[in-house]
């Protein structure tokens, strides 16, 4: 057991853990921060693939129930196959560029506690979110790269200097960026 | 002795010795002692009963101007001295001779090894009192709560309590797929790492933490 001086201790020396690093499972602790495996990003990776199928196939029944509630008089067809793969290609790249550029992490990567890490950010930036989400829909093959790699890196993570780690806690965004969303009174009262 | 008592140097004792080192050759002289006995007053005597009277009355009489003087004296000590001293004490800087002369860090010093301050203060200081009037908000002000709190939540592992009390299912199931694809992945890690005979990454391992 640490005595509360030696946790003080620990504290001054940047080694305590904080109050979102403590709600983390202790066996799961030693992982954080660590580049993140094969196994646990393709299930990630499945995850947000099924989240699209969802949306989707429920755009699909949508679309269904409308044409079956129109009038007969009223023309409307359902698009052909190649277009609802080509809005799901499109939903995948924006729902990535999205996940990635705002949160750092997609639904699947926040259920498997993952998080996509930047070159010199917590997250990558827009720019690199959308060049990242189009490179791992256009060479999906690129994440068998991540077993081989001693840094576990897939593919786009070599070109687009990103990696993805073990990251089981959310934090909000940071202040400044809310300062930036909202300015504070005193600015707009200046203005 | 209450009579007269002749001793004669020299005589001969009963064992046939003599009584003195005299030589034998020396011829032999007699010298007397005379020893007087103090005759003993005879206490039907007027003559020593009347000077017994005097002395005693004389002894009183002394005794009584002994205790009389010794009184003036006191009296007079009682109502000179303090003003004398006050005189003096007024005219001379006491603190500043105490400062001077006497080491006051060494006083202190030997006063605090005679004492036993501990079971002194346990004595003498009411503790309760002194918390009771003691403005805790201050105490509480400079205190790092947030970092008791989380050693707190730390140590007794409360994230667990929660998860297991609240029965999380969903939460658990999550914490246990992560878990166990983390252990696929560095099992992974170690057999690529065999295959490709690579130096042992700093991935495959856990990094220890406290």
């Amino acid at each position: 057991m640490t005595s509360f001086s030696e946790y003080r201790q620990l504290a001054a020396s940047g080694q305590a853990r904080n109050s979102h690093e403590v709600s983390v499972p202790r066996e799961a602790r030693p992982f954080q921060g660590q580049p993140a495996g094969f196994v646990s990003r393709a299930l990630s990776t499945a995850i947000d693939l099924v989240v699209v199928y969802l949306v989707m196939a429920a755009v699909y029944l949508g679309m269904r129930a409308l044409i079956w509630m129109l009038p007969a008089w009223v023309d409307l067809r359902m698009p052909p196959a190649q277009a609802f793969a080509v809005g799901a290609i499109l939903l995948l790249w924006a729902y990535g560029t999205v996940s990635w550029a705002t949160a750092g992490r997609s639904f699947g990567q926040h259920l498997m506690g993952l998080r996509v890490e930047g070159r010199y950010r917590r997250h990558p930036d827009w720019a690199v979110s959308a060049l990242r989400t189009a490179a791992c829909i256009a060479f999906p093959l690129g994440l068998l790269w991540v077993p081989v790699s001693s840094s576990r890196r897939s593919v786009q993570d070599l070109v687009l200097r990103t990696r993805v780690i073990h990251d089981w806690v959310t934090e909000l965004p940071k202040q400044e960026q809310e300062d930036s969303l909202f300015p504070p009174m005193e600015q707009e009262d200046r203005s | 002795m209450t009579h007269d008592e002749r001793v004669t140097p020299g005589a001969t004792g009963s064992d046939g010795s003599d009584g003195w080192p005299l030589s034998r050759s020396e011829p032999s002289q007699e010298v007397v002692l005379v020893v007087r006995s103090q005759p003993e007053p005879d206490p039907t005597d007027p003559l020593t009963s009347a000077l017994g009277l005097v002395g005693g009355l004389f002894g009183g009489a002394i005794s009584i101007a002994e205790r009389a003087a010794s009184g003036i004296v006191g009296a007079t000590l009682d109502r000179t001295v303090p003003i004398i001293v006050n005189t003096v004490v007024a005219r001379v800087d006491l603190t500043a001779i105490v400062l001077d002369r006497v080491d006051l860090g060494l006083v202190v010093q030997r006063t605090l090894d005679r004492m036993d301050l501990t079971q002194l203060i346990l004595d003498r200081v009411d503790v309760d009192e002194i918390v009771a009037r003691a403005d805790l908000e201050n105490v509480i002000d400079r205190l790092p709560l947030v970092e008791i709190a989380t050693y707190i939540i730390d140590e007794i592992d409360l994230p667990r309590i929660i998860r297991e009390s609240t029965g999380g299912i969903a939460s658990d199931a999550m914490d246990v797929i992560r878990m166990q694809s983390i252990d696929v992945d560095q099992a992974i890690s170690h057999v690529m790492g065999l295959l490709l005979r690579r130096r042992r990454s700093t991935v495959d391992e856990a990094p220890e933490q406290g």
